[in-house]
């Protein structure tokens, strides 16, 4: 007993930094964004955004972004992972790796990179903006989709595979039947790590389109422009979306890993 | 001609052109039997059977099914299911759509598969569980489903690979009844795979006992039981007392310094191995059995008592149904219908070598350093070079010779530089006085040795064997 009550001031010095930085801020936020500039309940800072169509076009934009990403980086990763896992290649895990050093390096010092790179292939950014900014997404964000998928594929029991060939099925039943619903949890939760950060990701775009067309700067504009009230109300939705997505995502997964527990 | 539904003909797999999986294998399954392939595990009996089932493809060789060649076909495209090591239900699915499975893919109507589903799952015993989940089932339930899953395919030959193994004892022993019941039910040919014996021994119409990717017999349990082959057979299933012995008449065979009356006619001077059961050996007074001997302990077993009796350097197991005070003097009497005579494997290490230029005689694994002179008489070695008797030099390089020595003039030793070659102890029979080892080289040559000590199955060890009892002999 008093042991565990001293363990529970262990825990002090994170809730002091909880209070400070995530919960004081989130409380500053919805302040702002229910409120209008004197200090009275209001709605209509939600409203305006409703009403903004720049700011649903920048919203939907950055969802049409995440989507696309999260698909090439999907299409990409499956038969990626399926081959280092399953076909027995020399060294499959020298491979995994190589896929995922770039995790290493730092986020901007990649893009950097790759900026130079699609330049000098390009001649100029400004000619694929969207192209080069799905480029520098999937870039981004391909090895958190191929390591669960990965994983999720090489525990898969080899029997099961046997089993199902054993009982009739060709190779590409053996895949669509088995295999693939076998290693849902693995895609479910790459499509977790991959869409959600792809959705307010605003590093590549800014380096890659050279736009202002993303929430972050959205709401920088509103806060430039001293509207503490309509951008607080900008990132209030933002935050809303994303705890609804990532609820909706953690259900599936939830079901999924159910099913993967039995593997 | 019988009725053999499959015939394995000089089937071979190996891998990584290295250590042999399965040697030059022949054998040939009646229809309708329930045959087991039995043996310790890495015998080869689960690769045979991925082999049959078309999971691995044999090196060389044929798998015929009804006289036609199977050995490349995959597993889909062969009238065969199988029932594997740990079910491999999917998880993903309830129980009528694990069943249903194959049933599916073949695009029969609805209506036919549910029929189907719903006879299969009366075989087993498992009326209206359709739509359960698989991981509400337990063990035993899940064996039930995936032996219905293949058997609602009407395979030709049912493939069962260590089924059972993950049950409990008593589960198991339901289920070797059930499945045996299942087997006359549906007439179709089984192929179980087990390294438990009393398993093979209650199912079975026909045992296959292998070792190293070599069948050592194959007969009705009773004749695996009652005739053994080989020593190796003898130890494997059930408890034996096997003695080193040799015929000293006719009929008549010398172990444990004592004359036997016995069956067998193996030519006099023949070395053999005597197998006795421990229910076979009977105890009576002193002076009036074969033997005279002293009990050593005696344990209580259940069914029986477990006595252990020593008579001279000897020791036997016997199973009575009386206890005996510790130390009691008592005579046992084995009759000659009990005494089963096998011709002895064991006793000599053959080798086929060659001799090099620098006149060693070369071995796969060992290289033998003989006095040269002494292989080729009259020859003498003058400045490195092999001189005859004509003052000619001798090219003997590439001649081959085989080099030989007797099981008990070797001894083992746990310093692996100390022998010859070193090896792990692959099998290891106990002969009444000593102990009867197969040590297994790097290169899976076997090496045969007789030690006092024991050593455990896995333990690393060299041979060793004193150099004026190895033998050569040019060929």
């Amino acid at each position: 007993m008093e042991l565990s009550l001293k363990r529970k001031y262990l825990g002090i010095p994170y809730l002091i930094f909880l209070f400070i930085f995530v919960l004081l801020p989130l409380f500053v936020i919805f302040y702002y964004a229910l409120t209008d500039g004197t200090g009275h309940f209001t709605l209509s800072n939600f409203g305006h955004f409703f009403t903004n169509s720049r700011a649903i076009g920048t919203l939907i934009y950055s969802m049409v972004i995440a989507l696309i990403t999260t698909a090439i980086c999907l299409l990409l990763a499956y038969p990626t992972s399926y081959v280092l896992s399953r076909s027995g290649i020399k060294g499959g895990a020298a491979w995994l790796i190589i896929i995922v050093m770039p995790m290493w390096i730092n986020f901007t010092l990649r893009l950097t990179a790759l900026k130079e790179i699609l330049s000098f292939i390009e001649g100029n950014l400004a000619f694929h903006p969207f192209l080069n900014t799905i480029i520098g997404m999937v870039y981004d964000f391909l090895p958190f989709m191929v390591l669960p998928i990965y994983n999720s594929i090489e525990k898969m029991d080899t029997a099961l595979l046997e089993a199902a060939e054993d009982l009739g099925a060709g190779k590409r039943e053996v895949f669509f039947k088995v295999m693939l619903p076998l290693s849902m949890p693995g895609i479910v939760s790459g499509i977790t790590m991959v869409f959600l950060p792809a959705m307010t990701n605003y590093v590549v775009l800014d380096m890659l389109y050279n736009s202002t067309y993303i929430m972050g700067s959205l709401i920088g504009s509103y806060f430039s422009a001293f509207n503490w009230n309509d951008g607080a109300m900008v990132s209030a939705v933002l935050l809303v979306l994303i705890g609804l997505l990532t609820w909706l995502t953690g259900r599936v997964s939830d079901d999924a890993d159910r099913e993967g527990a039995r593997l | 001609m019988a009725d053999n539904i499959l015939e394995l003909k000089n089937v071979n797999k190996t891998y990584n052109n290295s250590v042999f999986g399965i040697e030059d294998f022949n054998l040939e399954i009646p229809r309708g039997a329930f045959v087991t392939l039995l043996g310790p595990s890495g015998c080869g009996k689960t690769t045979l059977l991925r082999m049959i089932g078309g999971f691995e493809i044999p090196t060389s060789g044929m798998i015929l099914l009804n006289g036609s060649d199977i050995g490349a076909l995959p597993p889909n495209k062969r009238p065969i299911n199988t029932v594997f090591q740990k079910y491999a239900l999917f998880p993903n699915m309830n129980i009528y759509d694990n069943i249903a499975f194959g049933l599916k893919l073949k695009k029969l109507p609805k209506n036919e598969i549910d029929e189907k589903v719903k006879r299969v799952l009366s075989v087993v015993d498992l009326e209206g569980f359709e739509k359960r989940k698989i991981d509400t089932l337990s063990g035993g339930q899940q064996q039930r489903v995936a032996i219905a899953r293949a058997i609602v395919n009407e395979p030709e030959i049912l493939l069962l690979d260590e089924p059972l193994g993950a049950l409990d004892y008593k589960m198991r022993q339901e289920m070797q009844l059930e499945l045996k019941r299942m087997h006359e039910e549906l007439g179709i040919t089984f192929i179980y795979v087990t390294h438990d014996q009393e398993e093979a021994l209650t199912m079975s119409d026909m045992i296959v006992v292998m070792d190293d990717g070599l069948i050592m017999q194959c007969g009705t349990p009773e004749e695996i039981y009652n005739h053994p082959e080989n020593a190796y057979v003898a130890d494997f299933i059930g408890e034996s007392n096997i003695f080193n012995g040799f015929m000293t008449g006719e009929h008549e065979v010398t172990f444990c310094g004592t004359a036997f009356e016995c069956h067998a006619d193996f030519p006099v001077g023949t070395k053999i191995d005597a197998v006795v059961r421990p229910e076979d050996i009977l105890v009576v007074d002193r002076g009036y059995g074969n033997l005279n001997g002293q009990v050593e302990s005696c344990t209580f077993k259940g069914s029986h008592y477990e006595t252990v009796v020593t008579s001279g350097k000897f020791e036997f197991i016997l199973w009575t149904l009386k206890s005996y005070q510790k130390s009691s003097e008592i005579g046992l009497l084995i009759s000659k219908d009990v005494i089963h005579v096998m011709a002895y494997d064991m006793d000599k290490n053959h080798y086929e070598c060659v001799i090099n230029d620098s006149f060693e005689v070369v071995f796969e694994d060992i290289t033998f350093r003989p006095d040269i002179t002494k292989l080729f008489p009259g020859t003498k070695l003058s400045g490195g070079v092999l001189v005859g008797r004509d003052g000619k030099k001798l090219n003997v390089a590439g001649k081959k010779c085989d080099v030989s020595f007797d099981s008990s003039d070797a001894d083992l030793s746990d310093n692996p530089e100390e022998g010859i070659v070193s090896g792990i102890i692959a099998s290891i029979i106990y002969k009444g006085d000593h102990y009867s080892y197969t040590v297994r080289s790097e290169n899976d040559w076997d090496y045969y040795v007789n030690d006092d000590w024991l050593w455990n199955i896995g333990d690393r060890v060299s041979v060793i064997v004193p150099e004026e009892k190895l033998e050569y002999k040019v060929l």
